[in-house]
């Protein structure tokens, strides 16, 4: 099966990027919630370009990280690509957040966005 | 055969970390029955959800976590495939301090042609998810 990992990479245009790899469900969400922790400042991109699968206790962490970041008026965003896997976009339709949280095709959209959020919020 | 007959059992313990490998054992399942790949996405998703509920709910009023099992099977008969997860935990009830969203059973429910929840006498609960398998 696909080996799984999540990385974080620090101030990638002035955010954070936390990449999903693989296979994500209630075995890896602790481990998500601190890297999301970690990345919050200025803003924080997930990245689910290379994520195979996530589940609903997966989604729950992605939704209260959003929800923090705009509680706190920080920047937040979340790219699913090409190599999303089928997993990754059906949970996102069923449940609808995929219209809730900011949702990008890839990285670059979002680092975009992210930048002009933070320009208009200075600006 | 096309009789119902049980295809696969597997009964492992409820941790988190076991949740991957049910549903890797299902893949292996589903490998061998030629469905639809948005198919077996669905039912990946929904046997994950369904022991994802039996981790954080059914035996969480015991000291050992580890005491507890789940147990899955899966067969198939003719146009469908019936999936169950079972617990053998304190069952199905409310609770207002739970971990998750509970967004798991919309999930199932929206991934599935049928689901079913039952008590599982003495104690316990049984989540049969049927799903139809597209011919033609």
């Amino acid at each position: 099966m696909s080996a799984r990992a999540i990385s974080l990479v620090r101030h990638i245009d002035g955010a954070c990027v936390v990449m999903l790899t693989g296979e994500h469900d209630l075995s890896t969400a602790q481990e998500l919630t601190d890297a999301l922790a970690d990345a919050a400042d200025p803003a924080t991109l997930v990245d689910l370009s290379a994520t195979s699968f996530i589940d609903s206790a997966v989604l729950g962490v992605l939704i209260a990280s959003h929800r923090d970041a705009a509680a706190a008026g920080r920047g937040w965003a979340l790219v699913v690509g090409p190599g999303s896997g089928a997993a990754v976009r059906r949970i996102l339709e069923l449940t609808g957040l995929d219209t809730v949280m900011p949702v990008y095709a890839t990285r670059e959209q979002a680092l975009s966005a992210l930048a002009a959020s933070q320009t208009g919020m200075t600006g | 055969m096309n009789g119902g007959q049980v295809e696969l059992e597997l009964t492992v313990p409820s941790t988190a970390e076991n949740i991957p490998l049910v549903r890797h054992a299902m893949a292996g399942f589903l490998d061998g029955h030629s469905l639809p790949g948005a198919l077996t996405s669905d039912v990946l998703l929904a046997v994950t959800e369904a022991c994802t509920n039996v981790v954080q709910h059914a035996y969480r009023d015991r000291d050992d976590d580890g005491d507890g099992e789940i147990e899955v099977s899966a067969e198939r008969a003719d146009d469908t495939l019936v999936v169950s997860v079972r617990d053998r935990g304190r069952g199905f009830a409310p609770r207002v301090d739970s971990p998750g969203l509970g967004l798991g059973l919309p999930v199932i429910a929206a991934l599935t042609q049928n689901v079913e929840i039952r008590p599982l006498p003495p104690s316990g609960t049984e989540v049969v998810m049927t799903f139809t398998l597209e011919t033609g």
